[in-house]
């Protein structure tokens, strides 16, 4: 027994921990990040004082921080921790988004303070655990890496959700979320398990020699479906998009705001690398009898997507909740997006340039739409759509910023919107699936429906009271405004899309 | 050989003074005396000792199981780490600031929660369930489950 | 121990148990049965995990992830039963049936 105890090589192990001491040097923010987690908690236990804002100052001043030394971080791509995070321009891209996107959700937060209720320090904590858990998803190139850091971002979540206690529906959309989430990640760690009995490595890297040698293999299919669908859980894609409606509308919304971008942009960069690594373009998938492919991957993402945006979108019309109907439109979304994942090619980045940009583009313009409605719901106390009879001319700004944002929802000029989606149907036209791209076209006509009806009930319909409602807070005016701005500038700079121009992954 | 089996005796002997020790000296000195009858039942916490075995359980033990799940886990972390932590301490202090990393952060959470009163012993569910949501009447314990009964049906 | 010599028989005991556990989990309604079929579908991928670790060779990577989804399952175990709880001491059910607040 007590064999076990052989001759370790402590050379290696000497190594290995040099080698932790260089990759500190990258991961600077995700320590920021942590740190001013553990912080935030103790604070509220040692000074704990009801409503007091200082939490989310903390929050609010770590997140800069981390997002500042996002930007000053080595562009050399390299490999760190002996080969389980990447940094290199394509993390360093979506780790700035989820940044940005954190920074607007705490400021939500203030904004919706009565609604989410007590305990902040609390939340603030939680939320900065999902948003390390995000950007390690954006940069992870190890399978261990990947489950590890989508549970962080899944578990936080889930008790995000449930944040507000006395509420019903909260607790009820947090187990739903929970539960199905459970089993999503139990599918894609059976899939990781059964790819790493045919690699004998964890690594995603090596992925890329195994894509082609069993391109036609069963199991191989079989594994790689199901990392795929615990990784649509998360992105809110088909098959795995039945808990947004119900999280959306039973999470506060700054959470709902923050889960609708932030966790997709993170499962969508995970979606990219993985299947970059994959190499779609080189023509593996499901197998025929005979032997020839009977499924193609970029065929099996292309049906995923237009089921995906076809699904969300019939069952948006019916919503009467626009949290609910929102929910509906970031499945949806989720499905447009997926069009530029099934347009990727390895060799021009096409399609990542496209995913990229339009991840940034959503980013502003839903949480403008969610910061539109915890602005309106402050003061109407509502979120059914009803309510929002005769808002034009008694919240004339809200209701014109509304209308901004959901023209960007839509995809028509001059919103990025328009630029983002006209990205992503190029990308897939010029990767030859014209069908998709006439189903995005479709589907994009009857996503004007509903997000006009909202509009005709804020301008062309009136409500029996005429008094105008007092103008919301300078913070809600802020907020709201900001996030209207890139929405209306990125139309014109998208043509350049200077942003997502150079973004490369690593190896 | 025998070296090792007497380590090995060694343990047995100190493990049954351990227990000896304390069921008899040392829980004698400390434990208050209160004579009731809950105190002569086998399980103190309330649950029946004799009855059929498929009642639910109160679902306030839920919470001595996260916190005893949570530790469990944490224990296994540290066995690979103690096998090896004598060779690789010759490399230098990391093996031990690894571990105390861990422990602490671990330690943050634990302060946290026990801080907070979450691992407080929950008095009266009841009192908490009166609100307008609440169903009144029903008695935790003693639930039975409907869709159980189906499903078994 | 021919058996054991190879790694067939682990991976398809740990297929099975992951079918036990997706079957259960869409058969039963109770929740904390739901979070012991999930668990079930855990075991599995732990089981086949350290199954190939075994035969892949020098990698630790196999039995590292092991222990880190054990864990991992831990804490997605104490957030699921926390949530549970919060919900019965309001209702005083843990049936998903029951969970249709909201609908549609």
């Amino acid at each position: 027994m007590l064999a076990a105890t052989k001759q370790l090589d402590t050379k290696a192990f000497a190594e290995f921990v040099s080698g932790v001491g260089d990759s500190v040097a990258g991961f600077w923010p995700e320590i920021v990040l942590g740190i001013t987690l553990c912080a935030v908690l103790l604070y509220d236990l040692v000074l704990s004082r009801e409503r007091s804002k200082n939490t989310a100052y903390m929050a609010f001043g770590g997140t800069l921080l981390s997002l500042a030394l996002v930007f000053m971080l080595p562009s050399e791509p390299r490999s760190l921790f002996s080969g389980m995070l990447a940094l290199d321009s394509f993390s360093t891209f979506f780790k700035a988004v989820i940044l940005i996107g954190t920074l607007v959700t705490v400021a939500l937060t203030q904004l919706d303070k009565e609604n989410i209720g007590a305990r902040l320090g609390e939340y603030y904590g939680i939320l900065l655990a999902a948003v390390l858990g995000m950007m390690l998803m954006a940069s992870s190139t190890n399978m261990i890496m990947i489950y590890l850091a989508v549970e962080l971002a899944s578990l936080s979540s889930y008790v995000i959700v449930a944040h507000r206690r006395q509420s019903r529906i909260g607790s009820e959309a947090s187990l739903k979320y929970a539960i199905y989430g459970s089993v999503a990640s139990a599918l894609m760690l059976y899939g990781i398990s059964l790819l790493f009995g045919m690699t004998g490595s964890l690594s995603v890297m090596g992925l890329a020699d195994l894509g082609i040698r069993m391109a036609t293999d069963v199991g191989f299919g079989i594994a790689v479906g199901l990392v795929l669908a615990g990784l649509a859980y998360k992105m809110a894609a088909f098959p795995m998009h039945f808990w947004v409606p119900d999280v959306y509308q039973g999470a506060p919304t700054a959470v709902t705001a923050f889960l609708s971008v932030a966790s997709k942009t993170a499962a969508f960069a995970i979606l990219l690398r993985f299947m970059a690594s994959l190499d779609p373009g080189s023509a593996t998938g499901i197998k025929m009898a005979d032997g020839g492919l009977f499924l193609d991957w970029t065929s099996i993402l292309a049906v995923a997507a237009a089921v995906t945006m076809t699904l969300g979108n019939l069952a948006a019309l019916f919503q009467t909740n626009i949290k609910r109907m929102l929910g509906y439109s970031s499945i949806a979304h989720a499905g447009y997006i997926l069009m530029g994942v099934a347009a990727l090619e390895v060799s021009d980045y096409a399609g990542f340039k496209a995913v990229a940009f339009y991840l940034l583009v959503y980013l502003f313009t839903n949480l403008g739409a969610f910061a539109v409605v915890i602005v309106v719901s402050n003061q109407v106390k509502s979120e059914e759509i009803e309510a929002y009879k005769g808002l034009g001319t008694r919240m004339w700004l809200p209701a014109l910023l509304l209308t901004i944002f959901l023209f960007s929802l839509i995809g028509m000029p001059p919103t990025a919107g328009f630029t983002g989606k006209f990205l992503l149907f190029r990308a897939a036209i010029d990767k030859g699936l014209y069908w998709l791209a006439i189903m995005g076209g479709i589907n994009t006509a009857v996503s004007v429906y509903y997000y006009m009806r909202i509009l005709k009930f804020m301008y062309l319909e009136d409500s029996a009271e005429k008094t105008p409602y007092p103008a919301p807070c300078l913070l809600g005016k802020v907020l709201t405004v900001g996030l209207a701005l890139p929405v209306l500038l990125l139309f014109f700079l998208g043509a350049a899309a200077g942003w997502t121009k150079n973004l490369s992954l690593l190896g | 050989m025998h070296v090792q089996f007497a380590n090995i005796v060694v343990f047995c002997v100190v493990g049954a003074l351990f227990v000896i020790l304390n069921v008899s000296v040392v829980s004698r000195i400390l434990r208050p005396t209160v004579r009731d009858p809950e105190k002569y039942e086998t399980y103190e916490c309330g649950e029946p000792a004799i009855g059929s075995a498929w009642i639910r359980f109160d679902m306030r033990f839920y919470t001595i199981a996260l916190v005893f799940v949570i530790f469990a886990v944490e224990v296994a972390f540290m066995y690979p780490w103690a096998l090896v932590f004598k060779q690789l301490s010759a490399v230098g202090p990391f093996v031990f600031i690894e571990m105390v990393v861990f422990l602490l952060i671990l330690a943050v959470g634990f302060i946290y929660a026990w801080a907070k009163g979450d691992l407080e012993w929950v008095r009266s569910i009841a009192s908490q369930r009166g609100g307008p949501e609440g169903r009144s009447g029903s008695n935790p314990g003693n639930q039975t489950d409907s869709s159980e009964r189906k499903n078994a049906a | 121990m021919d058996v054991l010599d190879r790694p067939e028989g682990f991976l398809m005991v740990a297929a099975v148990l992951f079918v036990i556990g997706v079957v259960g989990f869409i058969l039963r309604r109770n929740l904390i049965v739901l979070f012991m079929c999930v668990e079930l579908m855990l075991n599995a991928v732990n089981l086949t995990l350290m199954a190939v670790a075994r035969y892949v060779g020098a990698s630790m990577e196999g039995q590292i992830m092991v222990f880190l989804v054990m864990a991992v399952a831990a804490a997605e175990t104490a957030v699921g039963l926390a949530v549970v709880i919060a919900i019965y001491r309001k209702r005083a059910t843990v049936d998903v049936d029951d969970m249709t607040v909201m609908n549609g």
